[in-house]
């Protein structure tokens, strides 16, 4: 790395500051931090961070209106501090633009590879080749030739499972939630038909993992979405 | 005064008197009168007589007076005079013309009478009724509205009236109209008899042939069992016909307003279940937070430490080991809180011995010390304190609870002082600190659960419920607690924790 990469984190507990800092800085990160929505905003503006941490629950704007403001102009990764229970809360935050999520407490460890993953997610998103998705992985996707390749051979899938995966994979390291992938492959009238989804998940997941039962590639964030998982060593 | 109130006109029978000093006194006026002007004199004054009695009496006695009349004026001033016997032809036409008129005229005028009477009395009962409805509307309690139902009932019947009730299988008068009814023993026993048949009897039950009363349910349904006790004016029992209208309405109306009532207590409760409902979930909310963020500081620290060990530099890994011995302290201590609270919701078993006041407050000074070694907590020199009767963990915990809470919402340099005090029949520790006290705003709700203030320069302040354990042991103990703000120069809090001041008298008082 020739840079360091500069994060943003957003809480107001100054505990939870108070480590997060030297964590992140040890990692290589160039730190900086917030207390409120309105500070976060106006730092975001003034020295664009690389990806944001951002806590639900902020003392002047909700958290998540902090993404849809940021979501104008930016699309940095944004990895939501969540010591709430509520799923419906997470679901929200992501809908409104956030990539991934982290319940509190957590270990340094999971953070850090989900910042990882976050962005490098960033970087296929913004120099993505329309022709191949992951290429060299396991999954080859030829998005022009609606073709499949897994660890080498061409799989058959039927329009909306390529659409799906299609979609999971160009998002890679980034949590979508059930609505925002039903909304997109089958249609906004379909927004709440979790069950298809996850039909097709299913048979997705038998035509591409090499363990269905422990899927490595889709992976489920219960209650909350899929995610598209990229190849780290670490995990 | 309720009984001689004239009201309706009375019948034909009562006017009879009436009637015969009227015809005579005409009659008397007439042979006065007669020689002094012309010969139809006396038909008028008996025309006179008719309009008068009919106007008091009523119809029925202005006809009776007109016949009559035309007897008297046949018998004394027609020509065979002194008997009922026409001589002339001429008379017999003025004499049948005298009839019609003086039939018309007091039938007229009795009717007018009546007329008048019937409106006076409608006019009275839609007052009534117009009264109870105003003051049932403006009722806030079940007592107001018996009080009303049973002024105006009476003045419905004319007579008297009160509410009987039975509560806890005693009949007991709930309201009365204030007249002079005297409920007699036969009137209990309608009373009694009314309530046991309860509902199914909404119309007169005429009660105990020798009481005053007759009794109509109020309250049939539930726990509330509720006569009306009506004594009509007069005596004429049952409640007479043009009355029962009106107090049916009278019945409806209060049913509607005790219906009113009670959804106005069930809408009262809900909306105090809700309000219980809102506080539950900002207190689970709350205690999630509370147990949350030093759980995430720690288990990040930690992770971090173990992780990225070599990569941290030295102060940051030590800052990182502060931050988790001070997290675990504030989760064990929130811990502790919780654990009281519940100790305290449950109906803690109170243990009382006696106890020297200054003991306590040594203890509670050592106790302090122990978690602040770097504060001043002293004890105000004073007068001895008794040995009293009180539960000696409990007081302690409390006044822990205070010094920590001064010392948290005070500068390190400052003193927290402790004192004691017999006032009267009480014993009263306080805790003072010299911080910046609390406002006027926030001093009714500071014993209140999970409220919490912001420490002046360290943001967040605690939990919210140390305080709230003092006030729970204060009532435990039968005392109180009491915030005193600000002590001196404007700055400064004082809380008071103030107990009986029992004492033993097995050991002797000391």
């Amino acid at each position: 790395m020739n840079t360091r990469a500069r994060i943003l984190v957003v809480d107001d507990e100054p505990q939870i500051r108070r480590f997060l800092r030297p964590a992140l800085e040890a990692s290589g990160y160039e730190v900086l931090q917030a207390e409120s929505g309105a500070e976060a905003l106006r730092l975001m503006a003034t020295l664009p961070p690389r990806a944001m941490i951002l806590d639900l629950g902020l003392p002047d704007i909700d958290g998540k209106e902090v993404i849809r403001t940021l979501r104008k102009w930016s699309d940095i990764p944004v990895i939501v501090l969540t010591a709430r229970d509520d799923e419906a809360e997470i679901i929200a935050a992501l809908d409104a633009g956030g990539d991934d999520y982290v319940r509190k407490p957590f270990g340094i460890g999971e953070l850090l590879a989900r910042l990882r993953a976050a962005l490098r997610g960033g970087e296929t998103e913004s120099d993505r080749k329309p022709a191949f998705v992951s290429p060299g992985r396991d999954v080859e996707i030829d998005l022009a030739a609606h073709e499949v390749r897994v660890r080498g051979e061409i799989v058959r899938l039927t329009p909306k499972e390529f659409d799906l995966l299609a979609y999971l994979a160009a998002n890679a390291g980034r949590v979508l939630t059930h609505r925002m992938l039903l909304t997109r492959v089958w249609g906004p009238a379909h927004g709440q038909d979790s069950q298809y989804l996850r039909v097709f998940i299913g048979q997705l997941r038998g035509k591409i993992e090499r363990d269905p039962a422990r899927p490595a590639l889709i992976v489920t964030e219960p209650g909350v979405g899929y995610k598209f998982a990229i190849a780290e060593n670490e995990w | 005064m309720l009984f001689t109130r004239r009201n309706r006109p009375l019948g034909l029978p009562a006017a009879i008197p009436a009637v015969i000093v009227a015809v005579a006194a005409a009659t008397a006026a007439g042979i006065g009168l007669e020689h002094l002007s012309r010969p139809q004199t006396p038909a008028l004054a008996f025309i006179l007589a008719v309009l008068a009695v009919a106007s008091i009496f009523g119809m029925r006695s202005g006809v009776a007076t007109a016949v009559a009349s035309f007897l008297a004026y046949n018998f004394f001033f027609i020509e065979p005079r002194l008997t009922f016997a026409v001589a002339h032809g001429g008379d017999l036409v003025a004499l049948g013309v005298f009839l019609v008129v003086a039939a018309l005229a007091g039938s007229l005028a009795g009717r007018l009478r009546e007329e008048a009477d019937r409106a006076s009395r409608r006019a009275e009962l839609l007052e009534a009724l117009a009264a109870f409805s105003t003051r049932a509307l403006a009722a806030r309690s079940m007592a107001e509205i018996l009080e009303a139902m049973a002024r105006q009932a009476g003045r419905i019947v004319n007579g008297a009236a009160a509410i009987v009730g039975r509560r806890a299988g005693e009949f007991v008068v709930e309201a009365s109209d204030g007249g002079d009814a005297e409920i007699e023993a036969a009137d209990w026993l309608t009373a009694a008899r009314a309530i046991e048949r309860k509902a199914g009897q909404p119309a007169a039950a005429s009660g105990w042939a020798t009481g005053r009363f007759e009794a109509r349910v109020l309250d049939a349904a539930g726990e509330d069992e509720r006569v009306i006790l009506l004594a009509p004016g007069g005596g004429g029992k049952p409640v007479q016909g043009d009355a029962e209208a009106p107090l049916a309405a009278l019945l409806n109306q209060y049913r509607l307003t005790v219906e009113r009532l009670s959804f106005a207590e069930a809408g009262a409760k809900a909306a105090a279940q809700a309000q219980e409902e809102r506080l539950r979930s900002a207190l689970l909310s709350s205690i999630s937070h509370d147990l949350r963020t030093p759980l995430a500081t720690i288990l990040g620290a930690v992770t971090s430490i173990r992780e990225l060990g070599e990569k941290l530099s030295p102060e940051a890994r030590a800052d990182l080991l502060v931050a988790i011995e001070e997290e675990t302290r504030r989760l064990s201590q929130f811990v502790a809180y919780l654990l009281d609270m519940t100790r305290l919701q449950a109906g803690l078993k109170i243990r009382t011995q006696p106890v020297d006041g200054a003991d306590l407050l040594a203890a509670a000074a050592d106790r302090g010390r122990k978690f602040h070694p770097h504060r001043a907590i002293v004890i105000a020199p004073g007068r001895e304190l008794p040995v009293f009767l009180t539960d000696p963990a409990l007081v302690e915990q409390a006044l822990a609870n205070l010094i920590e809470n001064a010392a948290k919402y005070s500068a390190r340099d400052q003193l927290v002082v402790l004192s004691g005090a017999v006032d009267g029949d009480a014993i009263v520790f306080s805790v003072t600190d010299d911080g910046p006290g609390v406002a006027a705003a926030d001093q009714a709700r500071i014993f209140d659960k999970f409220f919490s203030r912001p420490v002046e320069g360290k943001g967040e302040g605690a939990a919210g419920l140390g305080l709230s354990i003092c006030s729970g042991i204060a009532d435990a103990l039968g005392g109180e607690i009491t915030v005193t703000s600000p002590v001196a120069d404007g700055r400064g809090a004082r809380f008071s924790l103030r107990l009986p001041l029992t004492v033993d008298n097995r050991a002797g008082s000391p």
